[in-house]
């Protein structure tokens, strides 16, 4: 073999070579063309999905976020009519004082209170007199003006401590915590005059009659409430616009149970 | 096998010997490319024994001890082209442990297909590291000469025992190696 022929095969092989070397690079270069037109394909589609469940938790935040506002609003209606409703369920409807339900639960709750811890309670029932006259002269708008203007006239005359309580019809109950024998008679007698004294716009004037009754342990509301409604009867007797106090319970007692 | 083992043993004979010495042995070992490799192409393994043998036998060395005076030339070799592999190790056992953990680990990401052999790296007292060599080529005296040339490199001297003697080819072989000469 020539020296010529020797250097051409030589060359042949470092060409063949690099020829070779050429391929192989051009062929890892499509791959990593491919890889990387692969990668920014799953990078946009991740990215697409990203602001698609962006878009998403947004919304059902804001869906959350009025709802929300929604709940607090008819939460705030609802304490509204709880509200409502509970004043309407102790209050009388008419003269706007405590209604009979109302001040049962307080009775009872402060008769509870006196045999435990010891002190005074009373009672008066109040009954306008001859309240019926009153509808018939001046018909019922009138009647129930009247009661109104009582409801207040009571209201305004009592400690606030006390409670005045409609009963029914033209009968007021007012619950005088702490006032024992010694105070209720003048404290009658006072609303009494009060109610006497006070000038109504419908009609001149009008009179109650009042029973009273000093709580002694341990009888019961029922108890209690029947002996004032006696004294009433008695006032109602001894011809109207008069004040009377229960006996207490037991007979032979003058008047309660209470130490003089 | 990887091109640039290929390449670095043709540019070892170019320069040891000679052009012509890179001719004969191309033309005896007859490889089915006519000898054109590149580093960047992946041969059989079988060449390279081929090649081997045909320098053994036109230049009078024996075969193990050429394959070990390539490892040492391509530890070397590998240190100038790489040098970031070699950069950031304060000796040569810790070079050695990052060979498979570290080395082998970034050469696989480049070329998934390549066949590596394991080095198996074990720290015994002493100083001492036990380094398991497994391939299927066979090549632990071109290993051996890789280690060497490693030391070298960082500037140490170690002394290096092998379970199988060289030129007696194993698929495992077991280095002991110990710092200090």
């Amino acid at each position: 073999m020539s020296e010529e022929q020797v250097w051409r095969a030589r060359l042949a092989r470092e060409r063949a070579a690099r020829q070779e070397a050429e391929r192989l690079l051009e062929s890892k270069a499509l791959e990593l063309y491919l890889q990387n037109a692969e990668l920014e394909r799953a990078t946009a589609t991740l990215e697409e999905r990203v602001r698609r469940r962006t878009a998403e938790l947004e919304a059902a935040l804001a869906e959350l976020t009025e709802a929300h506002a929604d709940l607090k609003l008819s939460n705030e209606a609802l304490k509204l009519a709880n509200r409502q409703l509970n004043k309407m369920s102790t209050t009388d409807e008419l003269t706007n004082v405590a209604n009979r339900r109302y001040f049962q639960q307080r009775a009872s709750a402060e008769i509870e209170r006196i045999k435990r811890h010891g002190g005074q309670l009373s009672l008066l029932i109040l009954d306008v007199d001859l309240f019926k006259r009153i509808n018939d002269d001046h018909g019922h708008v009138a009647g129930d003006t009247v009661l109104v203007e009582l409801a207040n006239c009571i209201k305004i005359s009592i400690r606030s401590a006390d409670l005045v309580a409609r009963w029914g019809g033209e009968e007021f109950v007012v619950l005088l915590p702490e006032c024992g024998s010694n105070t209720l008679p003048p404290v009658a007698e006072k609303l009494r005059a009060r109610i006497a004294g006070h000038i109504f716009s419908n009609i001149r004037s009008l009179t109650v009659s009042i029973g009273g009754a000093v709580y002694c342990k341990p009888e019961s509301l029922d108890a209690w409430m029947t002996r004032a409604d006696t004294a009433l009867y008695n006032a109602k007797a001894k011809g109207r616009d008069t004040v009377e106090l229960a006996a207490g319970p037991q007979a032979g007692l003058r008047l309660d149970g209470d130490s003089q | 096998m990887k091109g640039i083992v290929f390449t670095e043993f043709i540019d070892m004979v170019e320069e040891e010997y000679s052009l012509d010495m890179v001719d004969a042995i191309i033309e005896d070992a007859a490889p089915p490319h006519g000898g054109a490799y590149t580093a960047v192409g992946t041969y059989d393994p079988t060449e390279m024994g081929a090649l081997v043998g045909a320098l053994a036998r036109r230049s009078g060395n024996k075969a193990p001890d050429l394959l070990h005076a390539f490892g040492r030339r391509t530890a070397r070799r590998f240190a100038e082209m790489y040098p970031k592999f070699f950069a950031g190790h304060q000796d040569v056992l810790t070079f050695l442990e990052s060979i498979d953990a570290v080395i082998h680990v970034e050469v696989l990401k480049l070329y998934p297909d390549a066949e590596l052999p394991r080095l198996d790296a074990e720290r015994l007292d002493g100083g001492i590291m036990r380094l398991t060599y497994h391939s299927p080529r066979c090549m632990a005296d071109f290993a051996e000469g890789l280690i060497e040339g490693a030391a070298a490199h960082f500037g140490e001297a170690l002394s290096l025992a092998r379970s199988q003697p060289r030129g007696a080819p194993s698929p495992v072989v077991v280095f002991t190696v110990a710092r200090g000469a």
